[in-house]
């Protein structure tokens, strides 16, 4: 069969067992957050000095490297605004993490892999505020994690001064008084807290689970790292003309706190984690700072993101365990727009890459300053309005038309739409179970490698839309 | 069961929709241009092209949810349906194949006697391992019986556009592959060497041109038994024939022509229960039973039969070898012949089915030009066709494409059969071009007209079911 859509990532929407592929995927991407697994590492060879004769006390030492294999990723909107609070609308993806360990357990121990929280900030504010903020947000990840109270507790009781992160001025007890609902009734604040984190986190961990193993107050457990690796960097002049609220739209995607899974059988020294502790200053942070980290972090007269330019982060050490990181590839649309994200495929399904294009919406030219190009993996991808009706596409001697709307798959016009997409549908999108339909759907029945009924049953809808990619 | 192969063939037209150049996915295909082209149009990207509707979701995260484009490609289903015979080089045991045509569907069969097979996993099945309700599964299902199975090999479903083309739904094609029934004729009279012993090479033997006849001359010993083709072991292995004497008298009781009750020899009895099996089908009056040509025999002895042979003189002298030749020929050796082949032959001849097609092929293509007369009270010869192209259907024999093909010729006739030479048989067998010179030709009958999705051939005596996908670009 000629191979389809080897170039593009296709989404996994089960929320069972995983199986991660060793290349690098997103198993589910939403407004709250991601989940996805590192492409494996190639192991590099060790280089070794022999030891000369004379000086027979000398040696080599080798280091094994610490390997993040999966990530999973909490967005802003699961927090209380401006707060390290987690609202009750974690559950769901929190509720990922056990499966997302076990998919990477240790091939040969069969050791679960240990895990680290990295919070982050964005660049309004001081470092230092970023820093304390993005730290506590971290621990409270953890302390929800480990279902430890007296964290939150802490958290609950002391503010970053003089006023910010302020749990009490938040309200958070009534908030988790009525999640919690009857079985709050009579208790105290601090079983309030237990009851609450049972609610939105239906599993808990040990601290040994972690990869400072609890062992040194935190330290590589979980950590703040400011603001010193976002996502977006916002256009200067773009910034300028911004309300505050629109501005702190535009930077949600940098307010996050990402949970790192390492590959296990790695023990390290906790106390000799780069990173400082939580609680701790930037200073440390700045020891681990690229050369040129002012200038990776420099807002420009354009608007550049990590999943773009892969070169927005400050951190060294963040840098490395975070780089190849699906998690904090995904960006959601800036406040008013949408994504529009197209894989172009050649007849044998190999990805049109490099592949000059031009695109219109509602008659409005896209531009980015630069010649528009898919990328390797023959994608195009831009935010559009979200009102967006319609746009023009040309490439090659190709022009078509985008209809900004596709029908449920579960539908004959999704059905049509999808077939019509891959180049198995030839006629007009009518909706009808006819002849030309079911011959389509036959053809892309045989070269999905199903049965070739015709008629388009669940797997074959299943199997349409993973090909086509919605 | 093996899943149908999938081949893009690339070919490049000039401004004038000329074919120029043809590449398969092993490199340039040479000797095309056997197969006679019309105008072909091209595009830049070799296919149909993009959908100039598309419908596309968008979404508030830039990952996960995306849409997918590909452009459309044209394409169809090729069948070479092997062969019912002996073993061959690539084949050591027996053939048996056949092949099955029903709307968009083929399917590329093997006839098992005397095993059982599974018939569940011999017939085409859905996504939770269900029957599909398809005449194919029928007639499948039909052609088992207490001492014989079928092998479902391979089998596809044609994709190409509706719109240009629809595969009639109603009839269902059965081809049966080349036959290959050997030469038989009247045994020779006696003669004498040069020392008084009886020689047998008068009527067969070296006056048929069966070259490799001579190079047997050393076998004295006939009670050689011989294979399913009348071959015997020779030195080193190799697959010889008898001398003249042997060989008819061997030949005559060998597969295919063989005595069904010689358990020795199965091809012919073979061949007679699938034949019971197909016309007791309750399909039957939907059937259009196909023989794909090389049935007879009949280059062999062209060379001496038009007195050509300097030692041996003409059996019949003619002046017209274009027509009066070739049907005198054809009916001399068709009366000889059918004396042998006796009730099968004719039970071939006349199966109750709706429809019967005998094609030529290269090795019977004087039928082209001349039906043959048979003695009053015998089943007529039925007519030779050299395609077939309709409903969405095409077949041919498939020497079209070959570069060795002699249509048409009466001359240089022994290039047909240097295939029975061991080194020619190998040497050819082993021709990585030869598979895709023939779907090449197939592909390019296609760019051509889009007005079959179905090809089929026999020819090559090796089974096999593709995808072909055509690429047309300009030059």
């Amino acid at each position: 069969m000629p191979p389809h859509g080897a170039g593009c990532t296709v989404p996994d929407d089960s929320h069972d067992e995983l199986t991660p592929s060793g290349n690098g995927e997103i198993h589910s991407a939403g407004e709250d957050g991601s989940v996805g697994s590192h492409p494996a590492r190639a192991a590099q060879p060790f280089l070794v000095a022999p030891t000369p004769a004379d000086t027979p006390a000398h040696f080599n030492t080798l280091g094994l490297d610490l390997i993040s294999v999966a990530c999973l990723s909490l967005h802003d909107v699961l927090f209380e605004f401006d707060a390290s609070f987690l609202t009750p609308a974690v559950r769901d993806l929190i509720s990922r993490l056990p499966g997302l360990r076990r998919a990477h357990r240790g091939k040969s121990t069969g050791a679960l892999p240990p895990i680290s929280v990295f919070g982050h900030a964005d660049p309004v504010g001081s470092d230092d505020y970023n820093k304390t903020l993005s730290g506590r947000r971290a621990r409270a990840v953890y302390g929800l994690l480990t279902r430890d109270t007296g964290i939150w507790q802490d958290l609950y009781a002391h503010s970053i001064p003089p006023n910010g992160d302020n749990w009490r001025e938040k309200n958070v007890m009534a908030k988790m008084r009525d999640t919690v609902g009857a079985d709050a009734a009579g208790k105290s604040d601090h079983d309030v807290f237990g009851l609450y984190m049972a609610k939105i986190c239906p599993f808990h961990l040990e601290k040994s689970d972690f990869l400072g193993r609890g062992t040194a107050s935190g330290k590589a457990d979980y950590q703040g790292c400011s603001d010193f690796n976002p996502l977006v960097l916002l256009a200067k002049p773009d910034e300028a003309k911004m309300t505050k609220p629109r501005r702190n739209a535009e930077n949600q995607p940098n307010r996050r706190v990402v949970i790192y899974l390492f590959r296990p059988d790695i023990p390290i020294d906790a106390s000799s984690f780069p990173c400082p502790r939580a609680e701790e200053g930037a200073a440390g942070c700045k020891a681990r700072f690229f050369a040129n980290a002012d200038q990776r972090r420099k807002p420009g007269n354009l608007r550049r993101t990590f999943a773009e330019s892969a070169d927005t982060f400050g951190c060294r050490f963040y840098d490395r365990i975070a780089h190849d990181s699906p998690c904090e590839r995904v960006l959601p649309a800036r406040p008013g727009y949408i994504w529009l994200r197209l894989c172009i495929l050649d007849e044998t399904g190999t990805p049109r890459t490099q592949l000059p294009y031009k695109l219109s919406i509602d008659g409005t030219p896209v531009e980015s300053g630069i010649p528009l190009q898919t990328d390797g993996q023959g994608m195009l991808e831009h935010e559009i309005p979200a009102n967006s009706m319609a746009g023009d596409l040309s490439f090659d001697d190709t022009q078509m038309t985008l209809q900004l709307a596709l029908p449920p798959v579960t539908t004959p016009l999704g059905l049509q739409a999808r077939l019509k997409n891959l180049g198995y549908y030839t006629g007009g999108l009518d909706g009808k179970m006819g002849p030309t339909t079911q011959n389509a759907v036959a053809g892309f029945q045989r070269d999905s490698g199903l049965a070739v009924s015709g008629t388009p049953d669940d797997r074959t809808r299943q199997k349409l839309v993973s090909r086509h990619g919605s | 069961m093996e899943a149908p192969h999938a081949m893009f063939v690339h070919i490049t037209v000039d401004g004038s929709g000329k074919v120029v150049k043809v590449d398969a996915d092993n490199g340039p295909v040479r000797d095309w241009g056997q197969a006679a082209a019309g105008w072909v149009s091209a595009t830049r990207a070799g296919n149909d092209g993009y959908s100039k509707e598309v419908t596309a979701q968008t979404a508030p995260i830039n990952m996960g949810a995306y849409n997918t484009i590909k452009p459309s490609q044209k394409c169809f289903t090729y069948m070479d349906v092997g062969r019912w015979g002996g073993p061959s080089l690539n084949f050591p045991g027996s053939q048996r194949n056949f092949g099955i045509v029903c709307g968009r569907r083929t399917a590329l069969c093997e006839y098992v006697p005397n095993t059982s097979l599974n018939k569940q996993d011999n017939l085409m099945i859905d996504e939770e391992k269900r029957r599909i309700d398809h005449p194919i599964n029928d007639l499948i299902e039909s052609l088992y019986s207490d001492h014989s199975s079928v092998n479902l090999m391979s089998h596809d479903y044609a994709t190409t556009d509706p719109s240009l083309v629809e595969p009639e739904r109603e009839t269902v094609y059965v081809f049966l592959p080349d036959l290959h029934l050997p030469v038989s004729a009247r045994e020779a009279p006696h003669t004498k060497d040069r020392l008084g012993i009886p020689t047998y090479n008068v009527s067969d033997g070296n006056h048929m041109g069966r070259w490799e006849y001579r190079k047997a001359d050393l076998l004295v010993d006939r009670a050689v038994v011989t294979d399913d083709e009348g071959m015997v072991a020779g030195v080193f292995g190799k697959r010889m024939c008898m001398n003249a004497r042997s060989w008819f008298s061997k030949y005559r009781n060998a597969d295919i022509f063989g005595d069904p009750g010689d358990s020795r020899f199965t091809a012919a009895r073979d061949l007679d229960r699938f034949l019971d099996l197909i016309a007791a089908s309750s399909l039957k009056q939907r059937i259009h039973l196909v023989q794909l040509g090389d049935m007879y025999d009949f280059w062999i002895g062209l060379k001496n039969f038009c007195g050509q042979n300097d030692n041996t003189p003409p059996l019949v002298v003619l002046g017209d070898r274009d027509g009066i030749l070739a049907g005198t020929f054809i009916d001399f050796w068709t009366n000889a012949t059918h004396k042998l082949l006796g009730p099968l032959i004719d039970k071939l001849h006349t199966l109750p089915v709706r429809t019967l097609t005998f094609l030529w092929g290269n090795h019977d293509n004087y039928l082209a030009r001349h039906t043959p007369v048979r003695p009053p009270g015998s089943v007529p010869v039925p007519g030779r066709r050299q395609e077939f192209r309709e409903h969405g259907i095409y077949f041919e024999h498939g020497q079209r494409g070959d570069k060795e093909n002699r249509d048409g010729q009466i001359s240089g006739h022994e290039f047909t059969q240097y295939v029975f030479d061991d080194r020619t048989g190998f040497l050819r067998s082993a021709d990585p071009q030869r598979r895709y010179l023939f779907i090449s030709v197939a592909a390019i009958s296609f760019a051509v007209k889009t007005d079959f999705a179905i090809y089929v051939m026999g020819h090559t005596h090796e089974p096999w079911l593709a995808s072909i996908y055509p690429k047309v670009f300009p030059a």
